[in-house]
């Protein structure tokens, strides 16, 4: 199946605020931090990133990872003139650090409210910076 | 590639706002073209894409007629046309507080443009609301070596003869020459521009912004006085590694423009000195220090030119852009 990590971005977000609106809180914190590494993954593609030579669903090393790691790797990688103009926003402490793709695994009770909202509100800003390399064509 | 039907960026733009204005009427809205870093060129819409089945028939045509007119410069047809609804700010974008200019206007339908651009933005922008009251002054040349730091030192020192308080900022960082001319090595002060921007990035400015004004030599004879905020000071050292993380746009944590940090910089200063007067030596050509010196930060701009056609081409590059300034008016 052809990898599109802008539109996942978008439906992880659409789904993840669907879940929040129903207090589903665990699965809704899963979505905001896929959101997030689909979203920096897209932008990542439009400055140059490449996907694995034999899988290519799957970004190169060292970028095939999630969100709790994904969000330092990306500062690094967008340090060029071009891509300092997304990363400029994110030179902030990783609001994913605790964020875990394994969750999904884990029993709901253990994801707290305050913990969604950081993850929120750190694909917000994310989806923001998304915002500004599709108007600048960067992500098509 | 065939070049005789290759469209170059100079045509694209009015490739793009002929197949608009052949539909304006039917779109029937304000329509805001995106052109892109590389060029390329889209159409940004308002509300939301899966709210259009009404006119699906319209749109899909007008996005490959799109897509097929513009060449290298268009979007696929299934990327050719945004909707606020795919932006998270989408509606604010095309708001009247947006970047967007006007490029004209078919039936009652207006067409913007929002210029995406990597360097050169503030050339175009508004002055920002300044905190302090005393004048500032630009000196710029669009070309080096036509005298206009020696035009600003010697006003400066007529000033100061005046019984003025001048204080002067040296932006040419690329080629500082005022700090050196107005401050032998001992008088400098121990930081420099360079070396705010640099601490300032990380949420340190003021730990240099209280050692990087000193004083001429210049007036010493003089009832005024003439202060210098020099590009770098004695404990810069690494000029070049500081030079190169100057442009960067945040502060601390925060995202903020160039322009916004150079303003800072200068405000700080001037509440701290009090100036009777504060001369922006700008670094010549076009740049985006100058763009910010000359049209964000409130001041009279001097532009120095020699007569010579060289110099005359620079300025109409220039010239020709502010053409569609929106403050034309007060671009004299």
């Amino acid at each position: 199946m052809e990898t599109d990590f802008r539109d996942a971005a978008e439906r992880h977000w659409e789904d993840a605020r669907y879940l929040v609106a129903d207090a589903r809180l665990a699965n809704a914190d899963q979505l905001f931090g896929l959101t997030a590494e689909c979203a920096l993954k897209s932008i990542m593609l439009g400055l140059g990133m490449k996907m694995h030579p034999k899988n290519p669903n799957r970004p190169e090393d060292p970028y095939a990872v999630h969100i709790n790691k994904l969000w330092d790797q990306f500062v690094t990688f967008a340090h060029n003139r071009d891509g300092m103009h997304y990363s400029r926003s994110m030179v902030v402490d990783n609001p994913f650090v605790d964020w875990d793709v394994n969750q999904r695994y884990s029993n709901r009770g253990k994801i707290s409210k305050e913990t969604v909202d950081k993850h929120r509100d750190g694909a917000e800003l994310v989806r923001g910076v998304l915002e500004g390399a599709i108007l600048d064509g960067v992500v098509v | 590639m065939n070049s005789e039907k290759a469209v170059l960026f100079n045509q694209a733009l009015k490739i793009a706002l002929d197949r608009i204005k052949a539909v304006a009427s039917d779109i029937g809205e304000d329509i805001t073209l995106v052109r892109d870093i590389h060029g390329r060129i889209r159409v940004l819409l308002r509300g939301r894409r899966e709210d259009q089945l009404d006119r699906k028939d319209l749109l899909d045509s007008f996005s490959s007629d799109l897509s097929n007119s513009l060449g290298a410069y268009s979007f696929p047809p299934e990327r050719a046309l945004l909707f606020a609804s795919d932006l998270l700010q989408g509606e604010e974008i095309i708001g009247e507080s947006s970047d967007r200019r006007l490029l004209a206007e078919e039936k009652g339908v207006k067409i913007w443009l929002i210029d995406r651009q990597i360097t050169g933005q503030d050339w175009l922008r508004q002055s920002f609301k300044r905190r302090t009251t005393n004048p500032r002054v630009t000196f710029f040349s669009v070309k080096g070596g036509v005298g206009r730091s020696t035009a600003l030192i010697i006003w400066s020192r007529q000033l100061a003869e005046q019984g003025k308080k001048v204080l002067i900022f040296d932006l040419d960082l690329e080629s500082p020459g005022v700090s050196s001319t107005l401050l032998s090595d001992d008088h400098l002060p121990d930081y420099g521009i360079v070396d705010w921007f640099v601490e300032e990035g990380v949420g340190q400015a003021g730990i240099v912004e209280k050692e990087m004004v000193a004083v001429s030599s210049l007036a010493y004879d003089l009832i005024g006085e003439i202060k210098v905020v020099p590009a770098y000071g004695r404990k810069t050292e690494e000029y070049l590694p500081k030079l190169a993380r100057c442009y960067v746009e945040s502060s601390g944590p925060e995202s903020s423009s160039w322009a916004d940090r150079l303003e800072h910089l200068i405000a700080e200063i001037e509440d701290k000195e009090k100036p009777d007067l504060v001369i922006l030596d700008s670094r010549a050509g076009i740049h985006d220090i100058a763009a910010a010196a000359v049209t964000r930060l409130g001041a009279q701009t001097f532009l120095f030119a020699v007569d010579s056609s060289q110099t005359w081409k620079a300025y109409s590059f220039l010239f020709h852009h502010w053409q569609l300034h929106p403050n034309m008016q007060s671009v004299r």
